[in-house]
């Protein structure tokens, strides 16, 4: 399978793109010829096995990175060349670890995902509430942030990057949330409760990429998945076109087969 | 445990400033009297004990409060820089580089002449030598978890270690005029400031807390990570580069001014956040008061506990410090890496 065609990509003011972007560190090449886009109100999630250059491509997304080579664009212009605070406003980020070694409280660490935004103390109390709940941790909200569990503080950092993305329903711009590994702490019941977040942040104009190692997860949720493999795209597409035994095979080297899920309808690996 | 409302805390603190700044001038080998501390604050001196109160025991009382709130607001941003709770000046290298500067300004005086001996040429060496060691402890211990405890350190160590063997080589090279100098402000002491000096320090410490202030915000987004900070929205070069300059030049000054004074930046800003959290919008103006009042006390007892002698004031901050620091240190082991 080829990455599907950029041609006919507009000049692309509510994408995030990757264009034949490569990042060496070192003379390393961690990844190299990936063309990305993603869309205000997709879900897109990468895939592959440890090594394959996941985080790479998000960080390259996230502007963390500049390509060694290609273009990383949002909205037409090069990440790197937007102003930190404008892209702020835009973009919110959660790293696969994030320490916070300082007791703050947990709302106060949910607090700081307001920065960037100068919407005022009583909305951004309203807006850190909200997302609070959304992540289950709104009776938590006075505790100290280093008292919590893993899974706890994993869910506060998620909410926290929920309220620096967070955009009012009358604003018509888009925004993005780009999630390195967020369920990887998380208990069954909260993975679903994160994706399902992402679902309605999806569908309120926001773009979501974010790595998951559970296909399940992914293909139940994502409108399109990446499949990296060794640092390029094996195959890009939806949950039925990915869904494909060989090429699991092939890329992490364990036999699955894949089945309907009988509830949703979505394919299902088991292994 | 919970933290208490910073507001509070803080209307307390700046109560706080002029009773215990009251209270200093009347102790001293002897307790003056009412009408001694009264007169000598309106500015009538007409005998010897006013005179003490007005013209020794208060400026050197303001100066402890100055110099004390400098050393702790500084303490306090230096830790949310290294996003480390044990990162006080005095141990990463600030304070030794500081004195490093200042004495190779005072030992290279004779080469360029009277002036460069003056304070502000101290000053401006001290600055010097605190910017360049805290770039390079910065540099060489930071990490994507903040900076590790034994690498931070250890790097202050080697920093301290190098800069007082400069020290040592200015003494040792120096003749008698420039050697009396360089002991003499060594050992430092809060005493003889004019009110000039202490003047220009107040607004040093206006402005150093008008910066350190505007930037809270961004320090408090930097205790997340650098990444996560500038995903925040946050230039952290820039914001880096500011803080290391204000901490170099507030520390630098303050060693200029009085010499070695360890622990304040450690002690205090660590109490303040156990009683309101770590949020910088409080934190640093709180240590600020805190600073003030902890080395106005202690500079008070330096002066009375073994009267007629008196000890510096480091000794006393440094006596009640180590404890307290090695005390920390235990406590962290575990919930800090490496």
């Amino acid at each position: 399978m080829s990455p599907s065609s950029m041609k006919g990509a507009s000049e692309g003011r509510n994408t995030l793109r990757l264009i034949n972007a490569e990042l060496s560190i070192a003379r390393a090449k961690l990844v190299s010829d990936i063309n990305l886009e993603v869309k205000a109100g997709e879900i897109v999630v990468l895939l592959g096995p440890n090594g394959a250059g996941k985080s790479s491509v998000l960080n390259l997304l996230s502007g963390q990175r500049r390509p060694s080579h290609g273009q990383a664009l949002m909205a037409g212009i090069d990440i790197g060349d937007w102003p930190l605070r404008d892209k702020a406003k835009r973009m919110a980020v959660l790293a696969q670890t994030s320490t916070l070694s300082f007791a703050y409280k947990v709302e106060d660490v949910v607090g700081l995902g307001r920065i960037p935004h100068d919407s005022g103390r009583v909305k951004n109390q309203v807006i850190v509430e909200q997302c609070l709940e959304l992540m289950d941790v709104l009776p938590l909200r006075r505790r100290l942030y280093t008292e919590l569990s893993g899974g706890e503080q994993q869910r506060v950092q998620l909410a926290r990057v929920l309220a620096q993305s967070y955009v009012d329903d009358d604003d018509a711009q888009c925004s993005f949330l780009l999630l390195d590994e967020p369920t990887s702490a998380l208990d069954l019941s909260h993975q679903q409760l994160i994706l399902q977040s992402c679902r309605d942040r999806a569908s309120k104009n926001c773009g979501v990429v974010m790595v998951l190692h559970d296909l399940n997860l992914a293909f139940r949720y994502a409108d399109r998945l990446v499949l990296l493999d060794k640092g390029r795209v094996v195959a890009q597409g939806s949950a039925e076109q990915l869904a494909d035994a060989q090429l699991i095979r092939s890329v992490y080297g364990v036999d699955a087969h894949i089945v309907k899920h009988p509830l949703h309808g979505c394919p299902s690996v088991v292994f | 445990m919970a933290h208490l409302n910073a507001r509070p805390l803080i209307v307390f603190l700046i109560v706080m400033v002029p009773l215990v700044l009251i209270a200093a001038l009347f102790i001293g080998p002897v307790i003056s009297s009412v009408e001694t501390v009264g007169n000598a604050l309106v500015g009538n001196a007409d005998n010897v004990e006013q005179l003490i109160v007005r013209d020794i025991r208060m400026p050197r009382a303001v100066f402890a409060l100055l110099c004390g709130a400098l050393l702790a607001s500084c303490g306090a941003v230096c830790q949310g820089l290294f996003r480390n709770p044990l990162a006080d000046p005095s141990l990463i290298g600030v304070t030794g580089g500081a004195s490093m500067g200042a004495s190779l300004v005072i030992a290279l005086g004779f080469i360029a002449g009277p002036i460069m001996t003056s304070l502000f040429a101290i000053s401006m060496g001290a600055f010097l030598g605190g910017s360049l060691a805290t770039f390079f402890v910065y540099r060489l211990s930071i990490n994507e978890r903040g900076a590790s405890v034994s690498v931070m350190l250890l790097a202050g160590i080697a920093v301290t270690a190098f800069a007082s063997a400069v020290t040592n080589l200015c003494e040792f090279f120096s003749d008698n005029e420039h050697l009396r100098r360089i002991s003499i402000w060594r050992m430092g002491s809060l005493e003889g400031a004019s009110w000039m000096e202490l003047l220009s320090l107040f607004v040093l410490l206006i402005v150093v807390l008008v910066i350190l202030i505007r930037a809270s915000q961004s320090l408090n987004a930097l205790l997340l990570g650098e990444s996560e900070a500038r995903h925040l929205g946050i230039d952290v070069d820039s914001l880096k580069r500011r803080i290391i300059l204000v901490v170099a030049m507030a520390v630098g000054i303050c060693v200029a001014m009085a010499g070695t004074i360890s622990f304040v930046g450690l002690i205090v800003p660590h109490l303040i956040r156990i009683l309101i959290g770590p949020d910088h919008r409080y934190l640093t103006f709180g240590s600020a008061l805190g600073g003030g009042l902890l080395l106005l006390i202690a500079d008070t007892l330096a002066r009375t506990s073994f009267a007629p002698e008196e000890v510096p004031v480091g000794v006393i901050t440094a006596l009640a410090g180590a404890p307290f620091f090695i005390f920390m240190l235990r406590q962290r082991r575990n919930s800090i890496g490496g």
